[in-house]
């Protein structure tokens, strides 16, 4: 009787943490924005967030990489190893939104490894999306305004260029 | 004795402003040819557009007189004032069509952020612009850093008369040589080496770092003009830190600094006097403040005990004291982390950093290292006549090319832009305050923009308020052209009330 209730209370916690855990860590993940400003006695923590990878993989000295990754208009560095940037395979740009990955790692607000930089080095780097081709911007409008704009313009230009060459007459 | 302009006065100032138009659409070319070798199909139709629009202006302008040939210093002043707005509009209309900017005002903020070589930005997902975008927005720090005039006088704009009388109104005092079109290719040419030797140590840093051929070739371009012409702009919204890179720091560093320095000094050394860059005024006065600020910001960055080790202080101290010195604005670290890393002394030292500026006759803004070595010299003046006999004829000297003595004209000149920085400076900061920001962060932010720096503590972004928007645009303009060709214009529009009041009766 009494192994039966503690393998039932076993089974209850495990579906409660299969079922709470991924919410507790979404709970968990902090947004750039307010991770930047984090005072340096947080450096050190543990810290999860998404973001967009973008520009380029920055190769390092030691074999390393540095990534920088997205979230709401600010990006921050993350120190990472070649493996574990294996799975990025597009970094976003103005044609495409990067691979979309969750780092967990560990946050340095002036790293003493990288010259007093903010950064964070990673103990884990997930894939949540592969990267997707931006949305072209419409050209529709563009492409009527531009040649009447040029047309203006060029218009414009050449009839100042005749009254200069006959300025005598004025 | 004020003299009331004519409508001729006008007829030739909107002729000149359109010639110099002329040269902003010329620019745009170069973007164009960058979105279609890309194919960045719309940005290239954003070009066409800001060509036609521009070309459009700038011919309707030039109209106003067919026959003008010239002009004097007063036309010239209003002419110089002028055109770093209505040239920051004609440059702004690219950018609005980018979806980088959410109103006109940002792509004009920007605009004029870059012609003056500010650096402040109101960009929306400056990450995901379009390489012909960023192209457009370093190109006109190039054009702006160097001026507007300059570029135009060194393609034979103003050939007749009125060359100088425009190199001057655009906050420069120094021919460096006797002709003014060859003193403006003269800084071209400087630029060119410069611009060329930094793209090439860039780009090869950043090849190494595994970045491929075209990205690198186009931020090592970015970020070597934004550096020698003190400007700031970045093609990322991390600025510096982007790229991880203490070479890149470096090299940006070495580039703040020579775009900081005086062309005429540039002249001097490139003709073999050394010597000139240990004696002149504003070399050592340069390097005195720096150091002062640079050990001023130390000790109490040591004392709140974020930084530990040399090479952050260089990275994180010296490197921003640099970037404010010279008005330049480039940043490797956050907005938010300015308190919180550097502390207030490191703020007050970036803050009188940003204020003091660069040398005359440079690309850097703010008060300017000559000026601030004047009034030191001229308040140590006073100290030995007060200790001196009175039969004692007291005199001070200082080197600036030549040996020179120091006279009250330089002293009152001095004082005057002095104090019209420093009402600036406050000025911004007061209405800061008065929409909400603190006395810190609004003086912070108030003399970045004055002083041409763009170094940022979190105020400026493009959800800031349009009054604020406004106030760093007017700001940027008057620091860039030093006051003088915008009071002209101020004074010109209030003389000419009364005389256009009594036409219309």
């Amino acid at each position: 009787m009494r192994v039966r209730s503690v393998i039932a209370s076993l089974t209850v916690a495990v579906v409660l943490a299969a079922v709470v855990q991924p919410a507790f860590a979404a709970e968990n993940l902090v947004r750039l924005n307010d991770l930047i400003a984090y005072p340096a006695s947080r450096s050190g923590e543990t810290v999860v967030f998404e973001g967009e990878a973008i520009g380029q993989a920055l190769r390092q000295p030691d074999g390393h990489v540095f990534v920088n990754v997205l979230d709401d208009g600010t990006a921050v560095g993350v120190y990472m190893t070649d493996q574990q940037s294996s799975g990025i395979i597009g970094y976003g740009g103005y044609k495409q939104i990067g691979t979309i990955v969750r780092v967990s790692g560990e946050l340095n607000v002036a790293c003493a490894q990288h010259g007093g930089d903010f950064d964070v080095h990673a103990a884990g780097v997930s894939v949540i999306e592969q990267p997707t081709a931006r949305e072209t911007e419409p050209l529709g409008l563009r492409l009527m305004l531009a040649p009447i704009a040029l047309a203006l313009g060029i218009g414009q230009f050449f009839l100042y260029r005749r009254l200069r060459s006959h300025r005598h007459l004025f | 004795m004020w003299v009331t302009p004519t409508s001729s006065d006008l007829r030739t100032v909107l002729h000149f402003l359109g010639m110099l138009l002329m040269g902003i659409a010329a620019a745009m070319l170069v973007p164009l040819v960058l979105a279609l070798v890309l194919a960045e199909w719309a940005p290239a139709l954003d070009y066409v557009i800001g060509i036609g629009v521009t070309l459009f202006f700038a011919s309707t302008l030039m109209l106003a007189d067919v026959r003008a040939d010239s002009l004097n210093r007063r036309q010239a002043l209003v002419v110089t004032a002028l055109v770093w707005i209505v040239g920051a509009s004609a440059a702004a209309v690219p950018l609005l069509f980018s979806q980088n900017y959410i109103h006109f005002i940002d792509a004009l903020f920007d605009s004029m952020s870059g012609l003056a070589t500010a650096g402040l930005t109101v960009v929306f997902d400056l990450d995901h612009m379009a390489w012909s975008h960023s192209m457009w927005r370093h190109l006109l720090h190039l054009i702006g850093g160097q001026g507007i005039v300059v570029a135009a006088i060194s393609f034979a704009v103003a050939r007749g008369g009125g060359a100088f009388a425009l190199y001057q109104a655009e906050g420069r005092e120094e021919r460096i040589l006797p002709n003014v079109q060859h003193t403006a290719r003269f800084i071209w040419f400087v630029t060119a080496v410069y611009v060329t030797l930094g793209t090439v140590a860039l780009a090869i840093a950043m090849l190494l770092d595994g970045i491929s051929l075209g990205p690198a070739l186009l931020n090592a371009f970015f970020i070597c003009v934004a550096a020698f012409d003190t400007g700031g702009f970045a093609p990322h919204s991390q600025s510096l830190l982007y790229y991880h890179s203490w070479f890149v720091e470096a090299v940006s560093m070495v580039l703040m600094l020579a775009g900081t320095m005086n062309f005429a000094l540039q002249a001097d050394v490139w003709r073999g006097d050394v010597k000139e860059m240990i004696t002149n005024i504003e070399t050592r006065t340069l390097a005195i403040n720096m150091l002062i600020l640079t050990a001023f910001a130390s000790v109490g960055i040591a004392l709140f005990g974020v930084l530990d080790t040399g090479g952050e202080f260089v990275r994180k101290v010296m490197f921003h004291i640099v970037s404010a010195h010279t008005g330049t604005g480039h940043q490797t670290i956050y907005a938010p982390q300015w308190s919180l890393t550097l502390g207030s002394a490191g703020i007050a030292a970036v803050i009188l950093a940003m204020g003091a500026g660069g040398a005359v006759s440079s690309t850097a803004g703010g008060i300017k290292a000559l000026r601030i070595g004047a009034i030191v010299k001229a308040i140590s003046l006073s100290i030995r006549k007060a200790l001196s006999p009175d039969s004692a004829v007291v005199k001070s000297r200082y080197h600036h090319i030549t040996d020179k003595t120091l006279t009250d004209q330089l002293i009152s000149s001095s004082m005057t832009v002095f104090i019209l920085y420093m009402v600036t400076y406050i000025t911004g900061a007061l209405v800061g305050m008065a929409y909400g920001y603190s006395a810190g962060d609004a003086l912070f932010e108030s003399t970045s923009a004055a002083g041409g720096v763009g170094l940022t503590i979190g105020i400026t972004s493009p959800f800031m308020p349009t009054g604020m928007k406004w106030l760093y645009i007017i700001q940027m303009w008057a620091g860039r052209l030093e006051f003088l060709a915008l009071m002209a214009l101020v004074a010109v529009v209030i003389i000419s009330i009364p005389r256009v009041v009594r036409k219309k009766r």
